[in-house]
C-alpha cells in the first residue's frame, strides 16, 4: 500500500531532533508536528515491532498526542483514511474517548474495497470495561456486517463480512479487542492477542459502507454508540493467531511506554 | 440549568437543548479544530448536543452553545439488530 517495502522504509530513515526515526514515524512528525520524544520513541519502536506484518496494515490510529487533529491521522499513511470526529469526544493523553451518546469518527475505510472478502481484521484497544449493545467500530448494511461488539451484556457480536455475526460469550472491553477472518468458514475473536473463540460462521458479502469508530455505521447513520475510550485502533488484512499476538505485544509495549496500558 | 451548574461526572446525564434554528446553524460546523457538532434527537424529539461539544467549543461563531439550557438526556430506544 505504500509503494515501497519495509526495506525501503528502513532505507528512508531520517534523523530528527537528534534521534533517528523510521519512515512512518518521520512522516508522523511531518503531519502532526509531534515533538514529544516519549511518544515518538514509542511510535518508532512500534514501527519496528510490526515490520513483519506492516504490509498487511490498512490503517493504524495510535491516538497519541492529546487532541483531535493528532488523533485523526493514520500512522501507516498520514495522507489516507484520516478520521473526522463528530459529536462529543474527549481527547487527552490516554487517547480518544467517545461519550456514548453522539460521538463517532469516520474512517473512509470501506470493507468492500479495502481487502478481499476473507482477509480482514479489526482492532480496538479499550480503556475500560463496559457492558452494553454498543460498537467499538464497524459498519452494517442491514444484511452484512463488519464490526466489533465484544460485550453486548452477556454475548459478543463479532462480524467480518458476513450476514450472521459470529459470537460467543461476552468479552470484557478493557484491552485489545480483535476480530479476524482468514477463511470463508471461520471468524475469530481475540482479547489481548489471545484467541477467545473461533466461530464457524461463513462469510457472505462485505458491507459497502465505511467503518465508523465509536459507533456502528448502519446505512450511513451512526448507531450503537460506545463509551469505551480508545488508546489505539487499527484495520489490517486478516491476521493469524501468531500475528495477532505480535500486534498485541507491539501495541501493549507502546501503551506501556506512554504510561497508559490497561 | 446551565453548563456551569454541573460537574464533569454529570456530563453523561445532561445535554444542551437546541431550537431547530440553532440545530441548523451548527450542523456541519466545527466546535473546535477537527471536531464537528453532531446534533441528535432525544426520546422526545428534542434536538440536543452533548456537554463535550458545549464545553470544548472554541469556535468563536458558536460560543453561544455554552449558554444553552441543559436537560436530562433521554436517548431514543435502539432496537438490537443482532
Amino acid at each position: 500500500m505504500f509503494g515501497f517495502g519495509y526495506t525501503g522504509i528502513i532505507a528512508s530513515m531520517k534523523k530528527v531532533g537528534g534521534a533517528s526515526y523510521g519512515a512512518l514515524t518521520t512522516a508522523w512528525i511531518t503531519a502532526t508536528g509531534e515533538t514529544d520524544v516519549t511518544i515518538l520513541g514509542g511510535l518508532n519502536t512500534f514501527e519496528t515491532s510490526i515490520s513483519t506484518i506492516i504490509s498487511k496494515g490498512k490503517a493504524v490510529y495510535p491516538y497519541a498526542g492529546g487532541n483531535a487533529t493528532k488523533h485523526s491521522y493514520n500512522f501507516l499513511n498520514t495522507a489516507l483514511y484520516q478520521h473526522t470526529f463528530f459529536g462529543g469526544w474527549t481527547h487527552n493523553s490516554n487517547g480518544a474517548e467517545p461519550n456514548g451518546s453522539n460521538a463517532y469518527a469516520t474512517t473512509g475505510i470501506n470493507p468492500s474495497t479495502i481487502s478481499t472478502l476473507n482477509n480482514l481484521s479489526l482492532h480496538y484497544y479499550g480503556r475500560v470495561n463496559s457492558a452494553s449493545v454498543s460498537a467499538m467500530m464497524g459498519s452494517f448494511d442491514g444484511s452484512n456486517r463488519c464490526h466489533l461488539l465484544p460485550n453486548a451484556n452477556t454475548v459478543s457480536y463479532m462480524g467480518i463480512n458476513e450476514s450472521t455475526a459470529f459470537g460467543g460469550s461476552a468479552i470484557t472491553t478493557n484491552g485489545l479487542i480483535s476480530s479476524s477472518r482468514l477463511l470463508s468458514t471461520t471468524g475469530k475473536a481475540y482479547k489481548n492477542g489471545s484467541l477467545v473463540y473461533s466461530d464457524g460462521s461463513n462469510s457472505n458479502v462485505a458491507p459497502n459502507l465505511q467503518l465508523y469508530v465509536g459507533a456502528l455505521n448502519v446505512n450511513n447513520l451512526p448507531l450503537y454508540y460506545t463509551t469505551v475510550g480508545s488508546s489505539f485502533c487499527a484495520v489490517f488484512e486478516g491476521l493469524t493467531d501468531a500475528e495477532n499476538t505480535l500486534l498485541y505485544n507491539a501495541i501493549q509495549s507502546l501503551q506501556t511506554t506512554l504510561a497508559r496500558n490497561v | 440549568m446551565k453548563l456551569t451548574d454541573i460537574t464533569q461526572s454529570e456530563w453523561t446525564t445532561y445535554v444542551g437543548l437546541l431550537t431547530i434554528e440553532q440545530k441548523d446553524l451548527i450542523v456541519g460546523q466545527q466546535y473546535t479544530t477537527d471536531s464537528y457538532f453532531n446534533p441528535i434527537q432525544d426520546l422526545n424529539d428534542n434536538w440536543v448536543i452533548s456537554i463535550e461539544e458545549m464545553n470544548y467549543c472554541t469556535n468563536v461563531d458558536y460560543l453561544w452553545v455554552k449558554d444553552l439550557d441543559l436537560i436530562i438526556y433521554e436517548p431514543k430506544a435502539v432496537v438490537n439488530p443482532f
